[in-house]
């Protein structure tokens, strides 16, 4: 399925990483933590998906590694960061547009959840 | 047992189920899975059961995760593989073709199977290479290494180096690049051996015209100043190889591992 603006829907996991790096960078088990509590537990990644998705999503050029070291006393200095890229900005709101507009049809057809409509 | 064993033990297990991804993925990532695993699995370390249970489901993650890993590896390697017999395909064609129009191409059914033998040989090496890591320099030094191999490999069947294709000083050359095969596969293709190697590989090309002249005493004339500059450039193109594997060594690939 393509958009108008050439970008294919994202899987739930990269969006999720997507929002977890667009406020600043994280290490793998920070964008874990920070997905979790953001969607206040119901995406729960284990590292195989997390470390699967990096993988594509800088293959993609989405994210990249950050050059940013810690204090090797307060973390672990072998932590990898990552952080987003201007083109995962631009897919970030290219997806969250989609999902706007999803919703604008939703509730013109009276299907959004607590409508008087039919509902889900 | 208590619960920071029960860590520790997972973390090993769980270390070996890391060795089951691509070795390319498992070079990259594998460090990152295991501290995080490590991390979650520490989150839950006052809670033996809640360990148990997130323990073997981010196992089951990552077992799902390998199989995935696994299956696009075995895609993109299919694509390479078919694109190697493609371009030996083509570079076929084209004496095939030649020899239609010319008198003066004329191969052999042996000379096509050495020739394919030769292409495919490389171009399945080059590929191999390729695939162990993203390290560019890594990367340049395997492809200007196997090609300046086979470039070698190639002239010496056709017209010979040191005189025509049956002087037998040209056998030293097939010596030489059998050390330097030998070499790579002792050093499992690392970057810190396939540097040493290159620059063996390197020295024992530049002597070769040394050693045929102590040992078959040729005329010193112009064909000599040509074998020498031949083996000059093959030095060199091999030399820089090994500075290029050296860099990649310092650049982060020094842990890449063979299979």
């Amino acid at each position: 399925m393509k958009y108008t603006n050439g970008k294919s829907p994202l899987t739930p996991a990269v969006l999720h990483i997507l929002m977890a790096l667009a406020e600043s960078e994280r290490h793998g088990y920070g964008i874990m933590k920070q997905v979790e509590a953001e969607s206040k537990g119901r995406v729960k990644m284990g590292p195989g998906t997390l470390y699967g998705s990096i993988g594509r999503m800088i293959e993609a050029g989405l994210i990249r590694e950050s050059g940013k070291k810690v204090d090797s006393k307060l973390d672990d200095e072998r932590r990898v960061y990552y952080e987003i890229t201007a083109l995962g900005r631009e897919t970030l709101a290219a997806e969250l547009e989609r999902y706007r507009d999803v919703i604008v049809l939703a509730a013109s057809k009276r299907l959004a959840a607590g409508g008087s409509g039919h509902g889900f | 047992m208590d619960s920071e064993s029960i860590v520790r033990r997972y973390r090993t297990v769980y270390g070996c189920l890391l060795r089951l991804f691509p070795h390319g993925f498992r070079n990259r990532y594998g460090e990152g899975m295991a501290q995080t695993y490590h991390d979650l699995c520490r989150e839950k370390s006052d809670d033996v059961a809640g360990l148990h249970s997130l323990a073997l489901r981010m196992m089951g993650d990552t077992l799902v995760q390998i199989s995935r890993e696994r299956f696009r590896e075995m895609r993109n390697m299919r694509k390479g593989v078919a694109a190697v017999f493609a371009v030996t395909g083509l570079i076929l064609m084209l004496p095939a073709v030649a020899m239609r129009y010319s008198d003066e191409v004329n191969w052999t059914a042996f000379d096509f199977v050495v020739a394919a033998t030769l292409l495919l040989g490389s171009g399945l090496t080059a590929e191999y290479l390729w695939r162990k890591t993203p390290n560019v320099e890594y990367r340049v030094g395997s492809l200007s290494a196997i090609f300046t191999g086979l470039f070698v490999v190639w002239v010496n069947l056709a017209v010979g180096i040191i005189g025509n294709e049956k002087n037998p000083a040209n056998l030293l050359y097939f010596l030489v690049l059998l050390i330097g095969v030998s070499g790579s596969c002792f050093a499992r293709f690392r970057p810190r051996g396939m540097s040493i190697v290159m620059n063996v590989t390197a020295f024992a090309i530049a002597a070769v015209p040394l050693v045929a002249f102590i040992v078959w005493r040729p005329p010193v004339d112009l064909g000599l100043v040509k074998v020498i500059t031949f083996n000059s450039f093959i030095a060199l193109a091999l030399a820089g190889s090994a500075r290029l594997f050296r860099s990649a060594c310092r650049n982060g690939a020094g842990t890449l591992t063979s299979g």
